[in-house]
């Protein structure tokens, strides 16, 4: 063995300021991934607080194309020194931080999940909500009755209350949005359900009773996503909505819209959520699922890829400067 | 010139891992007579794209701990020790390449190139002329060198303090002195002031 002992002079910086302090300390036990924020002085401790940079790769199959994009979090953690020792009193623990940055991630994905059901619900973008023949089995009350009401049948109160409470839940989404009402009786029980001139006009507007009920299933989506799923229990939206999230998601961070295997779409959606695996009913469905997603018009097909839709991508692609994201420098020729 | 026997590719957050494996590879060619358990000289051996997936586990969403680099280091029982160091300046990194000792420089790429704050990048130095840095730069595998204009790096390195990550032999030894931050001049400076 070589028991040669080499000796070197190195000039360290003292660790004499509360920056110096924190970041030995960040580098130590986070990463260099965190980057300080302006120290705080208090009464006997410095505070300071800390964000992070957290690398996301973007690939589209297709060109084989990647983009490394760097999310920045700020205000992830914080750590507070001592004045009096100069020595970390306490740090935000890192698995504190992985849950921090999780949230942060999460409420990115909410933010463009919030914006896309506006833009698929919008009728103007004429998606085919009817084609999602999974999701409807949970919609069929609100099905039924647009139904009903767009061929001039129109159910009393008590016919509807009789089937079940969700069945007038439902109907009540419809009354929320002004497509229905119920007409003057002599008693609540009695009155009969009845379409408005909105519903009639966007009727003829839309030419069809099919493209009607689309039209309508939008617009309540887009108003009642998020109460379909806590107060009603309808969760059979929920993959629809999340593939499609993880894909648009993507092609945000991207700036255009992307070409990805069915197999990567899937992974995109896990990774988009937390992590959370696909169920294993959903994974099961998954082509199913993305089928539905293009008759509907929400996705298309390229070739063997999957790629969206250029209409919802527009609408969309303005909120790519709200997201806290940095593209990572090109290769130097 | 430090003569690196391979490139590595990485991006994002794995840029750490592939500098720390360079660096490894670096001191299994030039050290042969250390004790290396398992790792063979043949660098394209499974133990080394192991040595790859291995390290990438040990990588956080915040970046990768220098502690765990250690750790890491300890579980293959390399016959290297591993550390941070906040340097006083770049004259650090000409010693360190002076005596063979690749640094693992983490400095702010975004900022070198936009003059916008981004995430640390680790690169490790090979060489270095009047003006620049010549970097083994994992994003830019395999192209086996870079150069950085020292201008702008150090600009860039001051983002991250003068950090540097260094692997060296077990046997080696530093000899370490601390400058405060305040030198002697500006701290009567401070005191005159503060009598005023």
């Amino acid at each position: 063995m070589n028991t040669t002992h080499i000796r070197l002079h190195l000039r360290i910086q003292k660790l004499d300021r509360p920056e110096l302090v924190a970041y030995d300390r960040i580098l130590r036990r986070y990463g260099a991934g965190c980057y300080l924020q302006d120290t705080e002085e208090k009464e006997d401790y410095w505070r300071v607080p800390f964000g992070v940079h957290v690398p996301s790769k973007i690939r589209d199959e297709k060109t084989e194309r990647e983009k490394i994009l760097t999310f920045s979090f700020d205000s992830i953690g914080e750590v507070l020194i001592r004045k009096s020792s100069m020595r970390v009193m306490k740090a935000t623990p890192l698995r504190s931080l992985g849950k921090r940055i999780q949230g942060r991630r999460i409420e990115i994905g909410r933010m463009v999940e919030q914006d896309l059901i506006k833009v698929i619900g919008n009728p103007i973008m004429h998606i085919q909500f009817s084609k999602f023949r999974h999701a409807l089995q949970g919609l069929e009350p609100l099905y039924r009755t647009l139904v009903r009401l767009l061929q001039e049948e129109y159910p009393t109160y008590n016919e509807s209350a009789s089937i079940g409470d969700y069945y007038i839940d439902q109907i009540s989404l419809l009354l929320d949005i002004g497509y229905a009402q119920y007409s003057p009786s002599i008693s609540d029980t009695h009155a009969k359900l009845i379409a408005t001139n909105k519903l009639k006009e966007l009727r003829v507007r839309e030419g069809s009773i099919e493209k009607t009920i689309d039209a309508v299933l939008g617009i309540i989506l887009s108003e009642f996503y998020y109460d379909l799923q806590r107060r009603m229990r309808i969760f059979q939206f929920v993959p629809y909505v999340k593939a499609s999230t993880g894909y648009y998601g993507n092609a945000i961070q991207f700036g255009k819209l992307l070409s990805v295997s069915q197999e990567r779409l899937k992974e995109i959606t896990r990774e988009y959520y937390r992590g959370v695996p696909v169920t294993e009913r959903v994974s099961y469905a998954y082509p199913t699922i993305i089928g539905e997603l293009v008759e509907a018009k929400i996705l298309e097909y390229d070739g063997d890829y999957i790629t969206g839709r250029e209409e919802i991508f527009h609408k969309l692609i303005d909120m790519r400067s709200e997201l806290p994201i940095s593209e990572e420098p090109v290769i130097l020729s | 010139m430090i003569k690196l026997p391979k490139m590595i590719a990485a991006t994002g957050n794995d840029c750490v891992v592939a500098s720390v494996q360079m660096v490894c590879m670096y001191w299994r060619q030039e050290k042969p007579n250390l004790k290396w358990k398992d790792a063979p000289v043949d660098f394209d051996d499974p133990f080394w794209s192991n040595f790859n997936k291995k390290g990438v586990s040990y990588v956080r969403k915040t970046g990768m701990p220098t502690n765990n680099i250690k750790r890491f280091l300890k579980t293959l029982e390399m016959p290297l020790s591993a550390e941070h160091q906040i340097l006083e300046d770049s004259q650090g990194l000409r010693r360190l390449m002076d005596a063979q000792i690749p640094p693992i420089v983490l400095y702010d790429r975004q900022y070198y190139f936009k003059q916008i704050h981004g995430l640390a990048h680790a690169v490790v130095f090979v060489d270095y002329t009047k003006e620049t840095f010549v970097s083994a730069d994992p994003a830019f595998a395999p192209k086996p060198t870079t150069r950085l204009a020292e201008i702008d790096f150090l600009e860039a390195w001051k983002q991250n303090k003068n950090a540097v990550i260094i692997i060296n032999p077990k046997i080696y030894r530093f000899i370490k002195t601390e400058i405060p931050s305040t030198n002697l001049l500006q701290y009567l400076t401070l005191e005159e002031r503060g009598m005023q």
